[in-house]
C-alpha cells in the first residue's frame, strides 16, 4: 500500500535521508523508530507532501504522492509532532474548521465532529477553548483532527511524547481501535519498547537508512538473539576456547571475564547446539552456557551504533 | 465514521468570517478608525458654521472636505493594511498550523485566496464603515452617490493592492515582525518610486536631448521630432496608488478648480508646452483612474499567485532518476 522508493534528502551538508527504502502493507500498525535525527519526521513530511525529497518516490495504493497530491490527501492524515492549533477555537470548531479544509459543511460536520468527538473521548471538552485542554486532550484532539475525512492511512510523528502514562494509554487503547477498523497506521517514536507494545510491524531508521525491518515476533526473536552468550568454563582452558570459537564465523565478538567469556553470536540456536558440541567434542569442561535475556532497548541501542547484526527484511 | 457530501466554500474564509470576525479586536480597529475621521469632520463643519455667519460659503469648501477625509483616510489604510494583511500566512506558520492545513484537500492558492479574501473584506468593511462621514458632503451637493461609490470603488482597489503585498511577505517569511516591516518598506519605496520615477525619467530624457542635439533650450524635444519622446514614460505613475486616489478626486471635484486636483492638472501644471501630447483630449489622461485600477488589480492577481507559489512545499516538478544518480555519485 505505502511504498517509499530510494529516497534521498539532503539539508545542507547533512544527509538526512539515504536510500531509504520501506514497504507499508494495508492495514499495518507499522512503528517507525530511530532515534533524533534519524530521518523519521523527514520521511513522514515526504510521505504527506510536505516536503520534496531530493530523490525517490513515495507511492500511495501505486500512485505518486507529489503527483498526485490533491488526490491522495483524501486517504492520507497527519498529525506532527506539534499540536498546530488555533488558540482561540474550541474543540469543536476546531474540527468543524478542518472538517471544511476537506469540503465538509454544515450539519456533515457537526455529526463528523461529534463522532471524531466521541471516539477520542473528549465529547465532555467539546466547548473547552483549545487552549486550556491538557497536553494529552491536545494529542487527541490532533489525532481526531487527523481523522477528520476517514483517511485510509494515517501518520503519526511521536504521538505520545511528553505524554503522562495515562494520556499514553488512553491514545494506545484508540490507536489500537483505529487499527481494529481496518487503518493503515504509521507511527513514529525513538522507543522501540513503546512501539512494540501496540504494533504489528517495526522498521528502524538510522542515519537515513532503514536498518532493521519486521514483524513484531521477528524483532522480539532479534532482540533475543541480540544479547549475548555467557559460557563458562575452566580458566586454563581459556585459550583453547578462544581457538574454536575464531573458526566459527557466526562469533562476531569473545570477551573474557575470568572464567567467563561473553560470546556476541548472530546463528541461529542450531547454531548455537553446534557451536556447543564442537566446544564438548574438544573436551573443554564447560560449566554453563546461556543466553542473556535481550530487550528490545539493547537490540535498538546496538542497532543504532553498529553492533548488532540484525535480520533485514525488505 | 461515515464520508459526507463535499462542498467546495473556501474552509479558510469561512472560519475567518464566522468566527474571527466576531472577535472584539475587529470592532475596536473599525471604531479607531471612525474616531481619527470624526474630529477632522467635526472641526470642518465648525469651520463652515463659524464662516457662515460672516459671509456665504461656497459649496468648494466641501470639496475640500472630501479630498481631505479621503487622503486621510488612505494614509491610514496605507498604514493600516500592512499591518493586518503580513501575519495572515506568517502567524499560520508560527502556530505550526500550515503545514496541517496543507496536508488538507486546500491548495496553497485556495489557502491564499481565503487568507486574503478575509482580510479585504475586514478592509472593506472599515472603508464602508466611513461613508457616513465622506457622505455629509451631501448637504451642499455638488457631488453625486455614484461620484462618491466611484471614490469608494477605487480606496477597495488601493486597499486590495496594499494587502497583496502583505500577504506575499507574509509567504515569504516566517516571522510576522520581519513581514511586517518588508511589507511596510516594500509599499514605501513602491510609492515612492512610481511617484518620482515618470517625473525623473522625464528630466534625464530632456537632459540627453539636450546633450545630443546640443540644444540649449531643455524642452526642444517636444516640438522637434528626431528628439526622444519621452511621453510614455509618464504611464509609469498609472502603477501609483496615491494618483490613482488623486485623479479620481480631481475628475469627481476639479472642474472649479481648473483641473488642479488630479493627474492631468498635475501634469498640466508643468505647462501643456511641456507635455504636448497630454491634452485634455488624451487617453491616458482620461482614462487614468480605470487604467490605474486594472493595473492594480492584475498586479495583485499575480503577487497573490507568485505567495501561493511560495507556499506550496512542493514546488516544481520532481526528476527521480536523474537527481538519484547524481546523489548516489555524491556517496561514493
Amino acid at each position: 500500500m505505502i511504498e517509499i522508493k530510494h529516497l534521498y534528502k539532503r539539508y545542507g551538508r547533512f544527509l538526512a535521508l539515504n536510500d531509504f527504502s520501506l514497504n507499508v502493507a494495508q492495514g499495518e500498525l507499522f512503528g517507525f523508530v530511530g532515534s533524533n535525527g534519524a530521518g523519521k519526521t523527514t520521511t513522514m513530511r515526504i510521505c504527506v507532501g510536505l516536503l520534496k525529497a531530493d530523490g525517490g518516490e513515495v507511492l500511495i495504493d501505486g500512485k505518486n504522492m507529489l503527483r498526485n497530491h490533491r488526490e491522495l490527501a483524501e486517504k492520507v492524515g497527519y498529525v506532527p509532532d506539534y499540536f498546530g492549533v488555533y488558540k482561540s477555537l474550541s474543540a469543536s470548531e476546531y474540527l468543524h474548521f478542518f472538517a471544511n479544509a476537506y469540503g465538509i459543511y454544515g450539519k456533515d460536520a457537526d455529526k463528523l465532529s461529534a463522532e471524531l468527538l466521541d471516539l477520542v473521548n473528549l465529547t465532555h471538552k467539546k466547548d473547552v477553548d483549545v487552549n486550556g485542554l491538557s497536553r494529552g486532550m491536545k494529542q487527541r484532539l490532533c489525532l481526531a483532527r487527523g481523522l477528520v475525512h476517514n483517511p485510509d492511512i494515517l501518520f503519526l510523528d511521536e504521538p505520545a511524547s511528553g505524554l503522562d502514562p495515562k494520556a499514553r494509554y488512553e491514545l494506545k487503547e484508540i490507536l489500537k481501535n483505529l487499527s481494529s477498523m481496518g487503518k493503515t497506521i504509521i507511527i513514529s517514536s525513538h522507543i522501540l519498547p513503546e512501539l512494540a507494545e501496540m504494533c504489528t510491524s517495526v522498521g528502524i531508521i538510522d542515519k537515513g537508512h532503514l536498518v532493521l525491518q519486521g514483524s513484531i515476533e521477528e524483532i522480539h526473536r532479534a532482540a533475543a538473539m541480540s544479547s549475548p552468550l555467557n559460557l563458562t568454563v575452566n580458566e586454563n582452558q581459556i585459550d583453547d576456547v578462544f581457538a574454536i570459537l575464531q573458526s566459527n564465523p557466526f562469533v562476531q565478538k569473545v570477551t573474557a571475564q575470568g572464567s567467563i567469556l561473553k560470546i556476541v553470536f548472530t546463528g541461529t540456536k542450531e547454531d548455537e547446539g553446534k557451536m556447543l558440541a564442537s566446544l564438548v567434542s574438544s573436551n573443554i569442561a564447560v560449566n554453563s552456557f546461556y543466553r542473556e535475556e535481550g530487550s528490545l532497548e539493547s537490540l535498538f541501542m546496538q542497532i543504532v551504533s553498529g553492533q548488532a547484526a540484525a535480520p533485514k527484511r525488505s | 465514521m461515515s464520508k459526507p457530501k463535499k462542498n467546495k466554500t473556501n474552509a479558510v474564509l469561512y472560519k475567518e468570517m464566522t468566527i474571527d470576525m466576531k472577535r472584539p479586536k475587529i470592532m475596536i480597529i473599525m471604531l479607531l478608525i471612525n474616531m481619527f475621521l470624526v474630529p477632522i469632520s467635526f472641526c470642518f463643519f465648525m469651520g463652515i458654521m463659524i464662516s457662515s455667519v460672516a459671509a456665504s460659503c461656497s459649496y468648494r469648501v466641501l470639496a475640500w472636505y472630501l479630498i481631505a477625509m479621503v487622503f486621510v483616510e488612505a494614509t491610514l489604510l496605507l498604514f493600516l493594511t500592512p499591518a493586518i494583511t503580513a501575519g495572515s500566512i506568517s502567524l499560520e506558520k508560527e502556530r505550526q498550523t500550515l503545514d496541517v492545513l496543507l496536508t488538507t484537500r486546500m491548495t496553497p492558492w485556495e489557502i491564499i485566496k481565503g487568507k486574503y479574501g478575509s482580510d479585504f473584506i475586514f478592509l472593506a468593511l472599515m472603508v464602508i464603515s466611513t461613508f457616513p462621514l465622506l457622505a455629509l458632503v451631501f448637504i451642499y451637493g455638488g457631488i453625486s452617490f455614484f461620484q462618491l461609490l466611484y471614490i469608494g470603488l477605487v480606496l477597495l482597489v488601493f486597499i486590495g493592492f496594499i494587502s497583496c503585498f502583505g500577504i506575499f511577505f507574509s509567504a515569504l517569511t516566517k516571522n510576522t515582525i520581519v513581514s511586517v516591516i518588508l511589507t511596510y518598506l516594500f509599499v514605501m519605496i513602491y510609492i515612492s518610486i512610481t511617484l518620482s520615477f515618470p517625473f525623473i525619467v522625464q528630466a534625464i530624457i530632456a537632459t540627453i536631448n539636450e546633450m545630443l542635439y546640443e540644444d540649449k533650450n531643455l524642452f526642444a524635444w517636444i516640438t522637434n521630432p528626431h528628439f526622444i519622446n519621452g511621453d510614455i514614460f509618464i504611464m509609469l505613475g498609472t502603477f501609483n496608488p496615491l494618483l490613482m486616489i488623486f485623479d479620481v478626486l480631481g475628475n469627481t471635484i476639479g472642474y472649479d478648480f481648473g483641473d488642479m486636483y488630479s493627474v492631468k492638472g498635475m501634469i498640466s501644471l508643468c505647462g501643456t508646452d511641456v507635455l504636448p501630447h497630454f491634452t485634455q483630449s488624451n487617453i491616458l489622461v482620461k482614462l487614468w483612474t480605470p487604467i490605474s485600477m486594472i493595473e492594480m488589480i492584475l498586479i495583485s492577481l499575480g503577487v497573490l499567485k507568485l505567495s501561493a507559489v511560495i507556499l506550496n512545499p512542493v514546488k516544481g516538478k520532481v526528476k527521480e532518476k536523474k537527481r538519484n544518480v547524481s546523489i548516489a555519485n555524491q556517496q561514493q
